[in-house]
């Protein structure tokens, strides 16, 4: 209509117009020329039209319709957890040994600070530890950046952002904190500044734990590390030893308890102490055990038959090869029986034990245990053993009593494990292990000698040179072990001693190792001036073994009871009287 | 007519408009709100980083030795103290007689086991609240009631 009217005004003086039955109509050329601009302007009509209607459609599509994979509800995008550079490290029961807390570190823009007087000295007010006019000189320098102090704690930081002080301000930075302190310290390790590991499982699993921020669980309980820690600290302090090492091994799983090395140091200051602190004697320091030792050759006689528990060996004189002389510390000069030879401790009845197996038969039983490859144990600082090279009779000898060869502590922990859990081989893991975990077991010893080897590791106790480890209640297994120490010349001194004690219990049915191992002890009149092993480090695993096992879930039995006492007879002299012990 | 429809769509554009700013408003609004307590979230996690750390710190082994010493005086719990249940006295069924019930007279019939050696340590009296003794401690290291 519209359109129609405007054109009937703007023909108006063409001639060709003529009104017919009210309707202008054109005649001619001019019709048609007119006819074409209609035409023109209904199609391009129809095409705004069109364009106009597809807009108006996809306004409506997006404004009131939903798209098929539009979600239904709207959701917040994902929300950030809290996490540090570092993942945590925690013992077996979810305590916190290892975690990384924020920190400010103050520093300062020299050119926003108005009174570098006036703020040196409110700072020094806050901060006692630094000096008044070294912030002075920091704050009257150049620059426009200078640390102050690096991680402080929230309440310095409260107190510097309550003086007011333009011109300050707080870096946000990450320090590795262990709340634990001293405790463990050897095994969890430290970091650097940078927090990088540096030592220990820090350094061990230094990628994973910079990788994730799940925490990594170690097989450690605080509270037996702490019982083992307090009662080796107490016993070197008694008798006045440089160093002591001790380790709580479960003898099923091979995890480690507690292991622990004395002196410690702190790993919030790692380089606070003396460099030897560092040193993890129980993993990277090898000694020779001593009489330990015996407890591997009687159960390699045992199992290699080449002795039965009712058989034995003459024990009346030393043996004398080349320029050596094996002797008896506790001498009874006669035949002994088997018990007899490993509860007086006979070096003389173990050489001739370890003889009869022979050299080759010893090297691969003690290579089953464990004893001549470095332990597996997840820590970086693990030491090698040192071994007899090339193995002769006499070093056939001197091992089977624990001399010439040197082995780490948790490698001892793990072979007595082997011997006493039914005889398999379990590799010692500083990791949690889960309960549905396989456990990497392979035979090393027969299940037979396993069971006659707690029987003479419990006569240790009840009759031997163990005594002192007792626990009653707990039915305390083990062996005691003193070995001089090789001086500088190559030498063995008789006053330096590293006296040790490897206990398992309970011995019907072992669950822990607990080794305690003294450096150089001196006896004391308590002692009657003894630093043997069964008065120095035996009292360690007994209070150990009796503190430990009430939180560890281990029931005591009557030690008494007619069926625990018929268990653990051992018929001790065969070939004289009966005598009948438990 | 005209008039009146470009009134109408003017009005309702305006509506609209009006609307539409204030849902944006809104929602806006919602976001802030959203991210401030994701960050109020994210604080707390830190927080409770801290606070884990402290309490890690407060219960080392030492320390807790060390408050057991000054406030309980518990001693090392050796073998002879652990019992199992069937040692245990049992408390004597209600028809046994009112005196059974509060545990202070045991019937003829029913005898105790023998108690365990003396030697194992003190027995713990049965009926003392423990409250009594504690409230004294509380105070003693200055938590306020």
């Amino acid at each position: 209509m519209t359109r129609r009217r405007k054109t009937t005004g703007q023909r108006k003086p063409l001639p060709a117009v003529v009104l017919r039955h009210g309707r202008i109509e054109m005649e001619g050329t001019a019709k048609q020329a007119i006819e074409t601009g209609r035409t023109r302007l209904v199609i391009a009509g129809a095409i705004f039209a069109l364009a106009f209607a597809i807009v108006g459609a996809r306004l409506v599509d997006l404004a009131m319709l939903t798209d098929g994979n539009e979600p239904r509800i709207a959701h917040a995008p994902i929300v950030e957890h809290f996490a540090t550079e570092r993942a945590d490290i925690l013992d077996r029961n979810g305590e916190l040994l290892a975690t990384s807390l924020i920190t400010a570190s103050l520093y300062a823009d020299p050119a926003l600070v108005l009174d570098s007087d006036e703020a040196a000295r409110k700072l020094a007010m806050v901060l006692p530890e630094l000096s008044e006019a070294a912030i002075r000189t920091k704050l009257s320098a150049k620059g426009r950046f200078v640390w102050l102090r690096r991680n402080l704690t929230p309440r310095q930081v409260y107190d510097v952002n309550r003086l007011g002080v333009p011109g300050l301000a707080f870096q946000r930075e990450e320090r590795r904190v262990y709340p634990h302190g001293s405790l463990a310290a050897h095994i969890v390790g430290f970091t650097n500044i940078d927090n990088r590991g540096l030592a220990g499982v820090e350094r061990q699993f230094d990628d994973s734990l910079i990788a994730g921020s799940k925490p990594l669980d170690l097989s450690l309980d605080v509270r037996v590390q702490h019982v083992l820690e307090e009662e080796l600290a107490a016993a070197q302090e008694e008798f006045s030893a440089i160093g002591a090492a001790g380790i709580v091994m479960d003898v099923v799983t091979g995890e480690v308890l507690a292991m622990a090395s004395l002196p410690g140091f702190d790993p919030n200051h790692p380089v606070a102490g003396a460099d030897d602190t560092r040193f993890n004697r129980a993993t990277l320091g090898v000694y020779e055990m001593g009489s330990t030792f015996k407890i591997f050759t009687t159960a390699m006689a045992l199992d290699a038959g080449t002795v039965t528990m009712r058989g034995g060996y003459d024990a009346t004189n030393p043996i004398r090869v080349a320029r050596f002389t094996i002797n008896d510390f506790h001498a009874k000069k006669r035949w002994l029986s088997v018990p007899e030879i490993f509860m007086y401790s006979s070096n003389i009845g173990a050489a001739k034990m370890a003889l009869d197996v022979g050299s080759e038969g010893q090297q691969a039983f003690l290579r089953g245990l464990g004893l001549l490859t470095p332990s597996s144990i997840e820590l970086p600082e693990v030491g090698a053993p040192m071994t007899p090279s090339p193995w002769r009779e006499i070093n056939t000898m001197t091992v089977s009593f624990g001399h010439g060869v040197a082995v780490s502590p948790v490698q001892l922990a793990s072979a007595v494990s082997t011997v006493v859990n039914g005889g398999l081989a379990v590799p010692a893991t500083i990791l949690k292990r889960a309960p549905t975990d396989p456990i990497p077991a392979r035979r090393a010893v027969s299940a037979e000698t396993s069971e006659n080897m707690r029987r003479l590791l419990r006569l240790v106790v009840t009759e031997g040179t163990g005594k002192n480890a007792d626990a009653p209640g707990y039915l305390v297994g083990g062996k005691t072990g003193t070995a001089e120490k090789l001086g500088s010349g190559g030498d063995y001194q008789r006053r330096a001693l590293l006296s040790s004690f490897v206990g398992a219990f309970p011995m019907d049915n072992p669950r822990y190792v607990v080794l305690a191992v003294l450096d150089e002890p001196k006896g004391t009149k308590r002692t009657h001036g003894y630093a043997t092993g069964g008065w120095v480090a035996a009292p360690v695993v007994g209070k150990v073994i009796t503190r430990m096992a009430s939180f560890i879930g281990i029931t005591p039995v009557d030690e008494n009871a007619p069926e625990i006492r018929e268990a653990f007879a051992v018929e001790l002299n065969p070939r004289g009287t009966t005598l009948a012990s438990y | 007519m005209i008039r009146g429809t470009s009134l109408a769509i003017v009005g309702l554009i305006a509506l609209i408009g009006i609307g539409l700013f204030h849902l944006t408003h809104e929602v806006r609004e919602l976001e802030e709100e959203l991210a401030r307590l994701n960050r109020d979230i994210l604080a707390e996690q830190e927080a409770a980083h801290v606070l884990k750390a402290e309490w890690s710190y407060l219960t080392r082994p030492d320390r807790l030795e060390e408050l057991n010493l000054r406030f309980l005086h518990l001693g090392d719990m050796d073998g002879a103290r652990v019992l199992s249940v069937s040692d245990l006295p049992f408390r004597p069924l209600l028809e046994d007689g009112p005196e059974g019930h509060d545990g202070s007279v045991m019937p003829e019939s029913s005898p105790l086991p023998a108690l365990p050696d003396p030697r194992r340590g003190p027995v713990l009296p049965k009926d003392k609240d423990p409250g009594q003794e504690i409230r004294p401690t509380l105070a003693s290291i200055g938590v306020s009631q």
